[in-house]
């Protein structure tokens, strides 16, 4: 009886142990959270204005889920001569929604610019291209 | 009771003299206006007024006096015609690299292509003695205006100016990229200063007292035409202080178009220069910034 009985645990033992080791050997799917980079929408801006040191302005349409944009960037990637700029637009807690921004030059030239968006948590969005002409000011 | 009556007159009046005081540092300095491009657009016009212009190809600017009255062209067209310094306004050179050739604009607002007979230009640069520069080192020359029965000058190149835009924008890229000294005539140069690092001039503000700043923070030093006028200092920052400017060492250093180095000594400057700029930042002609949501505006 005794040994049938120890028999018995140690088949049991044994299942068990080949149980939890295929148990142990079955992939874990580990099911990635969604982006959580902002996102350019659309950005609005006169394809042309004065270069006469007037401002122009534009409208930049964005989507972030976690609502933590802290900083949009624009870069120059091709200008006669042009500052890049960065600054906070200011939209704590909008997942969605849009900001202004404001442009000027006293150089005739084409320009193309490169605008990204950062979060709080360093991602950056894709970055979205826009070109305008500033044109020669009448005197 | 009457010496009471004292006391509070007197703690009154040192109350409002207290007052009076401390409302002198809130006073605006006297030139309050931050600068912009209008300080800067006006120095090309005298500068063309003075003398003529040469654009290097690195984008630096010197004035000069270029020797010959006349220089001719061969044109495809017109074939082989010489045009006198009086019925030019610039010359550009071609560039083989861009497959450009060389263009001759005139007053009149025409403009001739083709292949300039040049070997090299003789010009006497200022600070630098007889030069001799290739066509292959120059990008441009403007020549000097002569208001004598011709349109006033204008800063937009009015009449047959307007072709040389291009180039009014090459003098703004030189002053942004470059040092620049400008002479009490208008003459232009564009300079490559020793121990840069190690510069500094100090202005005694009636109001704020003496600082000290360097050419990282300055974008131009101006010195009074007279001593009854304030030098005036202008950071980059747009901050402006009027007051008796001091170099703390003499200026050194040389052309960047090449040639004999120069020395200017501290106590002559504003004998010797009208103006010093620094690398005009390039924010000053273009740029941008944002307009932050107001509050509860989505």
């Amino acid at each position: 009886m005794d040994l049938r009985l120890l028999v018995a645990v140690a088949v049991a033992l044994l299942l068990l142990f080949l149980a939890g080791g295929a148990l142990m050997k079955k992939p874990v799917i580990v099911e990635e959270p969604p982006s959580a980079a902002p996102e350019i929408l659309s950005i609005q801006f006169p394809k042309e204005f004065a270069a006469d040191g007037s401002e122009a302005h534009g409208t930049l349409t964005f989507q972030d889920p976690n609502g933590d944009i802290v900083d949009a960037r624009f870069e120059v990637v091709e200008a006669v001569l042009f500052e890049p700029f960065h600054f906070d637009p200011e939209v704590q807690n909008q997942v969605k929604g849009e900001f202004s921004f404001y442009l000027f030059t006293v150089i005739p030239q084409e320009v193309t610019l490169r605008v990204i968006l950062v979060d709080q948590a360093g991602h950056e969005s894709q970055p979205v291209e826009f070109h305008f002409q500033a044109t020669e000011s009448t005197p | 009771m009457r010496s009471r009556m004292f006391v509070i007159s007197f703690m009154l009046l040192l109350l409002v003299a207290l007052t009076d005081a401390a409302s002198w540092g809130a006073q605006e300095p006297q030139d309050a206006a931050p600068f912009g491009p209008q300080d800067v657009f006006p120095l090309f016009g005298r500068a063309l007024q003075a003398a003529d212009l040469i654009i290097l190809k690195d984008g630096s600017i010197v004035s000069a006096t270029i020797e010959g009255s006349e220089f001719t062209l061969n044109s495809p067209k017109v074939g082989e015609k010489s045009f006198s310094r009086d019925q030019i306004t610039a010359i550009v050179f071609g560039d083989v690299s861009k497959k450009t050739s060389d263009q001759i604009f005139l007053r009149t607002g025409d403009q001739v292509s083709g292949t300039l007979k040049m070997e090299q230009l003789k010009a006497q640069l200022v600070l630098a003695e007889n030069a001799s520069l290739k066509p292959a080192d120059m990008k441009a020359v403007l020549l000097r205006f002569s208001a004598e029965g011709n349109q006033p000058m204008h800063p937009g190149f009015q009449g047959g100016f307007r072709a040389v835009l291009g180039l009014f924008t090459d003098l703004i890229l030189s002053v942004t990229k470059f040092d620049t000294f400008v002479f009490p005539d208008g003459r232009l140069a564009s300079v490559l200063l020793d121990n840069r690092d190690q510069l500094a001039f100090t202005i005694a503000s009636s109001f704020f007292g003496r600082f000290t700043f360097t050419p990282v923070q300055i974008a131009w030093v101006t010195f009074a035409r007279s001593a009854d006028q304030p030098d005036q200092l202008a950071l980059k920052n747009g901050d402006r202080v009027s007051g008796p400017v001091t170099a703390e060492s003499d200026l050194t250093g040389k052309l960047t178009s090449g040639g004999a180095g120069f020395s200017l000594k501290k106590d002559e400057l504003r004998t010797q220069l009208r103006q010093t700029l620094f690398q005009i930042p390039v924010r000053l002609f273009g740029g941008g910034g944002g307009r932050p949501q107001k509050p509860g505006e989505h």
